[in-house]
C-alpha cells in the first residue's frame, strides 16, 4: 500500500480520515439529501463533491484555494447525507477533521480570524462571558435599539449581511427565565431511577424554559434529576468549528463533572447537538493524539450512557399525562437528532402521547432549517434561503405550533417565524408534554 | 430501367404496373415499374439503380396504409412481399425476427401457435405486412392497451438509397447500444429507408379474454363513464368507442341488437389476463356503471368476440376498402380536469358534419383522445374548413386527413399544416436518403429543382 | 477563448465556475477511472438561458457537454478537452402536472423520483426507475434511455417521453412531440432519446404518467447460485406469468448489502436471491404470486419470503437499489458494468463472466435485471493501483466480448458514452455506424456538443 500513500498524510488521524474519503464510490445518492446542494447546485456544495475535494486535498491534487474553502465552509454539517449513504461514508467526522486540519490553517489571518478562534475556543466554556453577551443583547433589544436600527435600515446601510445577521440574533428572555436548574430535583410518584441532565452552555441563558420543562417532565415520570454544579459545555460547537483540541478539553471536563454526580442510569440531553457530541466522545478522544487509554475508556463508558430526553422517555415507557394540549403541531427533526443520533421516532411518540395534540405532517421534516451551529451568523444569506423554504413548508402544514428538539433549531425557527409574521409557537417537544402534565 | 432491374432480380422480379390496378389507383400514378427484391442486398441494389436513374421509389408492403400521408411521386414501386418469412422466433426469449414483407396475420398466427402474443391488429391485418405496419406506425384496437408497433420494435435492418444496408438495435428486449434509428423509421411512411427486417418483443398469450359492450344513447352519461373509468385506473387491452351501426350484423347475443342502432355509441372494452384477473376487471367495470349508466350492456359470448373486434378494427380503417371514402382524425386531450370532453366533441363534430349535409360514422379511442370521422366520400371544402376551425379553436387539438382517395389527396396537404420542423426533417431525410428518391413528397412537398 | 463576460451576463456570475480546484470536482461521474477536467462549468436556469449559453459557446467554437446529476456509468457526461460543462442542476422545476390526461411537464434537471413523488397523490407514477432514481435527472434518463428493474414490464424511458424541448448545438430551440396522440411527422423525440447527449441538450420534457397498481406482491427467493435463480426466472416467464420485475443478486452482493445501511434481511448464506414482483389488480396479483411461488418451490429454493406489507417491500427494494453504493464498502472504486444477452443464455453467460473475473483476479459481484437479460457485474477496485485497474479493464473487455458472442450487446441501460465507444465495432458494422453519424451530424454537424462519445470516429477512407 505504501506506494499508494498520498502526499499530505502525516499522522494517524490523517490516515483514518483519508481512508474514509476512499469509502465514497461517487454514486451520488447523497445529493438529494443535501440542503446546500439543493440551494446552490454546485458539485462542491454537495456531499459527493465535498468528499472528492477532501480526497483531492489529501492526495495533493488540488490546493486549498478560496473556492474550495468556500464550498467546504458552506457545509451545514447537518449530516443528512449519512443515513442515505449506502457505502456508510462518515461525512460528519470527515468534515469536522477537515475544518480542523485544512480549513482553519488555511484561513487568511486577521482580526476576524482571531475573534472567531477565540470565540470557538472560549465563549461556551465561560459563563461570565456568556452572561455579559446576554446582557448586551437584552439591552440592544429592550432599549429599542434593534427596532430603531431595523426601522431606519441602518444595518442595511453598512452591509446587507449585517442586517441579515441581526435578523438571526436571538431574543434574550427575561431574567426570571434564565434561572439555572437546582442541583437535585426529586422524583415524583413511584421512583424509576436517577438521571443526570446536561443544561448546556448557551441554553441556560436563552432557553432556560426548556431545561426547566425537561427537569419537570423527568421528575414527573419518576426520575430523580441531578445537574452538575459547574457550568458545562459539551464541546460540540468547538468541534463544529474545527477546534478539536478545545472540544476534547471540554469533553474531559464534562465527563469529570458528570462523574462527580455519582452513578446514574443515564446522562440526558435535550439538545440534539450536545447529545450527538457526547455520544461521540469515545471516537473524539480515540482519534486524539495523546489521549490516555484511561481517558478513552472513560469516554466510551460515558458516551454509552448518553440519551436524548425523548429517546430516554420512550425507552422507559411513558406514564400518560393527565392533562390536554390543544395544538396542531408540526415536528421538525433536528439534524443532530435524526441524522447524527438516528433518533427519528421517539420525539413523535412523545408528542403522540400528549392528549388533544394533533400532529400535522411537515414536508421535508428532516431537512435542515439552516441553523447549523452558528451557520446563520457565518453564512446569513444561505441560512436565510434555507430557512425561508422551511417556513413555506411550515405554512403549508397549517400548524399552530412547531416542535423541534435542539436549541439552535428553536432559535432559528423562531427568527424565521418572526420575520414572516406567523402566529406559530416554537417549542421543544418536552415542553408540550410538560404542559399536559399540569 | 426494367432491364436493369430484371438483371438484378430475375425476369419475375420486375414488371410494369397495370394501368387500372391497385398500385396505380393508390398512387395516382399512370406509369410505374414494380420491383420485388427477395432480400436486403437486392433491396439495396434496387435502390442504387433507382437513385442513379433519379427514379422515385415507393416501398409497398400489403398496400393497406398507402393512403396515409400525401401522394408521393412514384416511378418505381418496391414491393417487399418477396422478403417474407420468419427469421428466428426465440420463444424462450419472447422475441421474433421477421422479414419486413411477412404478412402480419401470418406473424400473429405463428406467434400464437407457440403460446405468445403480438398485440398488433391494425386495419387490413390480413394483407398488411409487418414492415408496412411499422413504417406506417399504426395499430388497431390494441393501440389503447399496448401502444404502437414502436413499443414492440427492438431493431431493424434497412436498405438505403445510396445502396447501403444498415442495422440498428437488435433482438434484445433491452438495449441502448447506438442510436435507435428504427424509432425514427417507425411512422416515417417509407421516406427515409426501406425496412427489410424487423425484430419484435412478444408477450405471453393471455389465459383469458373477455369483452364488454356498453351502449350509450346519452353523451353525458358516456362522459360520466369515461371519467369514472379513467379514475379507476383500470387497464383494458382495448378500449374503443364505435358508432352503433358499424357493428351491425356482428352477432352480439342478448340485448345486443339494440347496440347497433343509429343513435347508439358503443364502448367496447376487452380485458386480458388470468381467470381471476379478468373476472375482477369485469366486476370493477360493472361497478363503475352507476356513475355513467349505459342504455344497454352485455358481455360478448366467447364466439362473438373475434368477429366483433374484427368489425371494430376495420371501422378504424385508415383505408376504405371500396376506395371512395375518407377518414379524418381529430386528436385531443381527453380530459378537462376530471371531466371527459369526448361526448362534447362527438356532439360538435356530428353537428358540423350534419350541418354540411354529410353523413359520417364516428369511432374513438376514449383513453387516448382520438376521434375518427369516417366519411363515405372525401369532405367538401366547407366541411373541412369547419372541422379545421373547430379543431383550432382550442389548444391541444389536432386534425389530419388519415385516408382519402389519391385523386382527392393529389395537390393537397393531408396534414393540414400540422407538420412541424420542416428544415430539420428535410436534413434528416437527406442524411438517410441521400439520393432523395424515397417516397418524395409523402410528408413534406418536394422542393422545386 | 471562453466568452466569459457573455456567459456571466446570461446566467449570473455565481453560476459560471472557473477555478481549477472547482473543475476538479467535475472531473468524473460515477465511472471514476475515466476523468477529464473541464475548462469551465455553467449552470443555466432554464431553456432560454441554456439556448443563449449554447449559442455563445457555439459562436466561440468551444466544445461543450450537458451534465445532469453526474451519476452516469459510461463517462457520457465527461467534458471534451478544453470544453465547458453545462450543468442542469438548477433546472429542476416541475412546470405542470395534468393528472387526468396523465402527463407532467418538467425541467430536465428534475430528479427522476421527484416526478413520481409529485404524481403519487394523484395515483400515478413515472415508470422508469433506475437504481439512482432519487438523484439522476430526467435529462440524463432521456439521454441514456434509462431503464431500471420495472423496465421489464413498463419499458425504458423512450416509451414514457411524450414531448421534448431541446437546445440544438447551434442554440436553436427544438420543441417536438406532443401529449396528443400521433402527432404527424418524424418522431424526433423518439429519436433523441438514447442519443446520449450527442445531438441536443434536453431542457424540458413532457412525461407520460402511469396509474399506480392497486396491488403489489413482492416475493424473495433464495437459491444456491445465480444459475438456479436464472432458471427460476425462465420458468416463471415460460409459464405465461407476467411479473413486473425480476431482479437477481449474487452472494457477494448480498454480503455487501447486508453490511450496509440498506440491509434488507436477505439470507446471508444464499448464493443468490431473486426478487419477483407482480403488480396490477388485487385478484390477478394474488393469483400470479401464488403460482410463481408454487413454480419456484418445485425448484431447489433455499428460502422463500413474501413481503408482508409496504414497509417490508420497501425494505427488500432498498437493499436492491442501494446495492451499487454498498459495494463502496469493498474498495475505494466501483465499476458497474452493464451488458445484455438473450435471457435464456443468462446462466451460461453469468458462469463465463465469473470465470473471466477469476482469470483476471478481480473482485466482482453481480446484480441482474434477469427478466431483461441485463447483467451488471460490479467490480470493486482501487484506481490508484495501476495494475489492478488494468486487470479490471481487461476483464471488462472479456465480459463484453463474451456477451456479444452469446448474442448480446454492449449496454442495456448505462449507455456507450466514452467507456464503450471503441467496442462498438463488436456489434455494428461501418455502414450501420455511418447512418448513426449521418443523423448526429444533421443536428451536431460541427461536433461541438459532446464530440467524442458513443460513435467511434470514421475509419480513414482507403484510397
Amino acid at each position: 500500500m505504501s506506494d499508494l500513500a498520498p502526499r499530505q498524510i502525516r499522522s494517524r488521524a490523517d490516515l483514518i480520515q483519508y481512508g474514509r474519503a476512499l469509502d465514497c464510490v461517487h454514486c451520488g445518492l447523497c445529493l438529494p439529501a443535501c440542503p446546500t446542494y439543493d440551494l446552490l447546485a454546485r458539485e462542491g456544495t454537495g456531499p459527493r463533491g465535498r468528499v472528492y475535494l477532501m480526497r483531492g486535498l489529501a492526495e495533493g491534487e488540488i490546493l486549498p484555494a478560496a473556492t474550495v474553502l468556500r464550498d467546504l465552509d458552506l457545509c451545514l454539517v447537518c449530516r443528512a447525507c449519512e443515513p442515505v449513504c449506502p457505502s456508510g461514508v462518515r461525512f460528519g467526522e470527515m468534515m469536522e477533521f477537515c475544518r480542523a486540519h485544512i480549513l482553519e490553517p488555511a484561513r487568511p489571518p486577521g482580526r476576524g480570524l482571531r475573534l472567531r478562534r477565540f470565540a470557538a475556543r472560549n465563549i461556551f466554556n465561560h459563563p461570565a462571558l456568556l452572561r455579559a453577551l446576554a446582557a448586551f443583547f437584552l439591552l440592544y433589544d429592550r432599549l429599542g435599539l434593534r427596532r430603531l436600527l431595523r426601522t431606519y435600515g441602518v444595518l442595511q446601510y453598512f452591509s446587507a449581511d449585517l442586517a441579515l445577521r441581526d435578523a438571526f440574533l436571538p431574543r434574550v428572555p427575561r431574567w426570571s427565565e434564565r434561572r439555572r436548574l437546582p442541583h437535585r430535583t426529586p422524583a415524583r410518584g413511584a421512583t424509576r431511577g436517577r438521571v443526570a441532565l446536561l443544561e448546556g452552555c448557551v441554553a441556560p441563558f436563552l432557553l432556560g424554559r426548556v431545561n426547566h420543562a425537561t427537569a419537570r417532565v423527568l421528575s414527573h415520570q419518576g426520575f430523580e434529576v441531578l445537574v452538575p454544579r459547574k457550568h458545562t459545555c459539551c464541546g460540540a460547537l468547538s468541534a463544529h468549528f474545527g477546534q478539536l483540541a478545545a472540544a476534547r478539553a471540554a469533553a474531559l471536563r464534562t465527563i469529570d463533572a458528570f462523574q462527580a454526580l455519582g452513578p446514574v442510569d443515564a446522562v440526558i440531553s435535550n439538545s440534539a447537538g450536545c447529545g450527538a457530541m457526547m455520544k461521540d466522545y469515545g471516537r473524539l478522544l480515540e482519534e486524539a493524539e495523546g489521549a490516555s487509554a484511561a481517558e478513552v475508556r472513560a469516554a466510551h463508558g460515558f458516551a454509552a450512557r448518553v440519551r436524548d430526553v425523548t429517546e430516554f422517555l420512550v425507552d422507559q415507557g411513558i406514564r400518560p399525562p393527565p392533562g390536554r394540549v390543544e395544538a396542531r403541531v408540526a415536528y421538525a427533526a433536528a439534524c443532530h437528532l435524526a441524522h447524527a443520533q438516528r433518533v427519528t421516532e421517539a420525539p413523535l411518540e412523545l408528542l403522540r402521547a400528549v392528549p388533544g395534540l394533533e400532529l400535522v405532517p411537515l414536508e421535508r421534516a428532516d431537512r435542515c432549517c439552516g441553523a447549523g451551529g452558528l451557520y446563520n451568523a457565518l453564512h446569513p444569506r444561505e441560512s436565510l434561503a434555507l430557512l425561508e423554504a422551511r417556513i413555506q413548508d411550515l405554512k403549508r402544514s397549517g400548524a399552530d405550533t412547531l416542535a423541534t428538539a435542539n436549541p439552535g433549531c428553536l432559535l432559528q425557527w423562531s427568527a424565521g417565524i418572526e420575520r414572516e409574521g406567523l402566529a406559530v409557537e416554537v417549542v421543544h417537544p418536552v415542553e408540550l408534554f410538560d404542559r399536559a402534565m399540569r | 430501367m426494367i432491364e436493369r432491374l430484371q438483371r438484378l432480380l430475375g425476369d419475375a422480379g420486375a414488371w410494369e404496373v397495370a394501368q387500372d390496378g391497385e398500385v396505380a389507383r393508390e398512387l395516382g400514378a399512370a406509369r410505374a415499374l414494380v420491383a420485388a427484391p427477395r432480400d436486403q442486398e437486392q433491396c439495396a441494389a434496387v435502390l442504387r439503380v433507382a437513385a442513379e436513374a433519379r427514379c422515385a421509389v415507393v416501398p409497398w408492403g400489403g398496400g393497406q396504409h398507402q393512403r396515409l400521408g400525401n401522394v408521393p411521386r412514384a416511378d418505381l414501386v418496391l414491393v417487399t412481399t418477396g422478403m417474407a418469412g420468419i427469421v428466428t422466433h426465440d420463444a424462450a426469449d419472447q422475441t421474433i425476427v421477421a422479414q419486413a414483407g411477412t404478412r402480419l396475420a401470418d406473424l400473429v398466427a405463428a406467434v400464437r401457435a407457440r403460446g405468445q402474443f403480438l398485440p398488433l391488429d391494425p386495419a387490413g391485418v390480413a394483407r398488411a405486412t409487418i414492415g408496412g405496419v411499422v413504417a406506417a406506425g399504426v395499430n388497431g384496437p390494441y393501440r389503447s392497451g399496448f401502444g404502437l408497433p414502436r413499443d414492440f420494435l427492438l431493431g431493424a435492418r434497412t436498405a438505403h438509397s445510396d445502396g447501403a444496408c444498415s442495422r440498428s438495435g437488435g433482438r434484445l428486449v433491452k438495449n441502448v447500444t447506438g442510436f435507435d434509428l428504427h424509432r425514427l423509421y417507425h411512422g416515417s411512411l417509407g421516406t427515409l429507408a426501406v425496412l427489410c427486417e424487423v425484430s419484435l418483443r412478444l408477450l405471453p398469450l393471455p389465459e383469458r379474454e373477455a369483452t364488454l359492450a356498453l351502449g350509450f344513447d346519452d353523451l353525458e352519461r358516456l362522459d360520466g363513464f369515461v371519467a369514472a373509468y379513467r379514475a379507476s385506473g383500470l387497464a383494458a387491452a382495448s378500449y374503443v368507442l364505435v358508432h352503433g351501426p358499424l357493428l351491425a350484423g356482428n352477432g352480439l347475443a342478448g340485448g345486443a341488437a339494440d347496440l347497433a342502432q343509429d343513435g347508439m355509441f358503443v364502448v367496447l372494452l376487452r380485458f386480458h389476463g388470468t381467470e381471476r384477473g379478468v373476472a375482477e376487471s369485469l366486476a370493477r367495470t360493472r361497478d363503475l356503471l352507476s356513475r355513467g349508466a349505459p342504455a344497454a350492456a352485455c358481455e360478448a359470448p366467447e364466439g362473438a368476440q373475434a368477429p366483433l373486434w374484427m368489425a371494430c378494427r376495420e371501422a378504424f380503417a385508415s383505408v376504405s376498402p371500396d376506395g371512395g371514402g375518407a377518414v379524418l382524425r381529430l386528436s385531443f386531450l381527453p380530459h378537462a380536469g376530471e371531466r371527459s370532453v369526448l361526448g362534447g366533441i362527438v356532439d360538435s363534430v356530428a353537428a358540423l358534419v350534419a350541418g354540411a349535409g354529410s353523413r359520417a360514422a364516428l369511432c374513438a379511442e376514449p383513453g387516448l383522445g382520438v376521434l375518427r370521422i369516417l366519411l363515405p366520400e372525401p369532405p367538401g371544402e366547407e366541411l373541412l374548413q369547419r372541422l379545421l376551425t373547430f379543431a383550432r379553436r382550442e389548444d391541444g387539438r389536432l386534425l389530419v386527413v388519415e385516408s382519402a382517395p389519391a385523386s382527392w389527396r393529389l395537390g393537397r396537404d393531408v396534414f393540414l399544416g400540422a407538420l412541424p420542423h420542416e428544415s430539420l426533417a428535410r436534413a434528416l431525410k437527406a442524411a438517410l436518403d441521400p439520393a432523395g428518391v424515397l417516397s418524395p413528397g409523402r410528408l413534406y412537398p418536394e422542393e422545386a429543382g | 477563448m471562453l466568452p466569459l463576460e457573455r456567459l456571466r451576463r446570461i446566467v449570473g456570475a455565481e453560476h459560471v465556475l472557473l477555478a481549477p480546484e472547482e473543475m476538479f470536482a467535475y472531473e468524473c461521474d460515477a465511472l471514476t477511472w475515466l476523468r477529464r477536467r473541464p475548462a469551465a462549468v455553467v449552470l443555466p436556469g432554464g431553456t432560454a438561458e441554456t439556448a443563449e449559453v449554447v449559442a455563445a459557446l457555439s459562436e466561440a467554437a468551444l466544445p461543450f457537454v450537458a451534465r445532469g446529476a453526474g451519476t452516469g456509468l459510461s463517462g457520457g457526461a465527461l467534458c471534451p478537452e478544453g470544453g465547458v460543462v453545462i450543468e442542469t442542476a438548477r433546472m429542476k422545476r416541475l412546470l405542470s402536472l395534468d393528472p387526468w390526461n396523465r402527463f407532467a411537464l418538467v425541467e430536465c434537471g428534475t430528479p427522476n423520483a421527484e416526478v413520481s413523488r409529485a404524481a403519487e397523490p394523484h395515483g400515478l407514477f413515472f415508470a422508469p426507475d433506475p437504481s439512482s432514481q432519487n438523484v439522476c435527472t430526467i435529462g440524463g434518463n432521456i439521454a441514456e434511455n434509462a431503464g431500471g428493474p420495472h423496465t421489464y414490464k413498463y419499458g425504458a424511458t423512450a416509451r414514457h417521453v411524450l414531448a421534448l424541448t431541446a437546445v440544438l448545438p447551434d442554440g436553436r430551440v427544438l420543441r417536438t412531440g406532443s401529449p396528443l396522440a400521433d402527432p404527424p411527422g418524424y418522431d424526433l423525440a423518439g429519436l433523441l432519446v438514447g442519443t446520449e447527449g450527442t445531438c441536443a441538450i434536453g431542457t424540458e420534457a413532457t412525461l407520460k404518467l402511469t396509474p399506480l397498481p392497486r396491488a403489489v406482491e413482492t416475493l424473495l427467493f433464495a437459491f444456491r447460485g445465480v444459475a438456479d435463480a436464472c432458471s427460476a426466472v425462465q420458468r416463471v416467464i415460460s409459464s405465461g406469468l407476467e411479473p413486473c420485475t425480476m431482479e437477481v443478486m449474487d452472494g457477494a452482493t448480498i454480503a455487501a448489502v447486508e453490511a450496509s445501511v440498506n440491509a434488507a434481511g436477505y439470507p446471508r448464506d444464499a448464493g443468490a436471491v431473486l426478487i419477483l414482483e407482480f403488480d396490477g389488480g388485487d385478484a390477478a396479483v394474488a393469483e400470479s404470486a401464488e403460482r410463481a411461488e408454487r413454480l419456484c418451490r418445485e425448484l431447489e429454493v433455499l428460502a422463500c419470503e413474501r413481503a408482508r406489507d409496504r414497509a417490508h417491500r420497501l425494505k427488500l427494494w432498498k437493499g436492491r437499489k442501494g446495492a451499487f453504493g454498498a459495494m463502496g464498502r469493498l474498495a475505494p472504486d466501483l465499476l458497474v458494468q452493464d451488458a445484455v444477452v438473450p435471457r435464456s443464455r443468462l446462466p451460461e453467460v453469468v458462469a463465463r463472466v465469473l470465470e473471466i473475473g477469476r482469470e483476471h483476479g478481480i473482485r466482482m459481484s453481480n446484480v441482474l435485471h434477469a427478466g431483461d437479460g441485463n447483467l451488471h457485474p460490479n467490480i470493486s477496485y482501487d484506481r490508484r493501483d495501476a495494475d489492478e485497474t488494468r486487470r479490471v479493464l481487461a476483464a471488462c473487455a472479456g465480459i463484453l466480448q463474451a456477451c456479444v458472442e452469446a448474442g448480446g450487446t454492449l449496454s442495456g441501460e448505462h449507455g456507450i458514452g466514452l467507456e464503450k465507444r471503441d467496442y462498438m465495432s463488436l456489434v455494428f458494422g461501418e455502414e450501420d455506424l455511418e447512418r448513426m453519424r449521418a443523423v448526429r451530424d444533421v443536428m451536431n454537424g460541427r461536433s461541438l456538443l459532446n464530440p467524442d462519445k458513443v460513435l467511434p470516429a470514421r475509419e480513414p477512407k482507403t484510397p
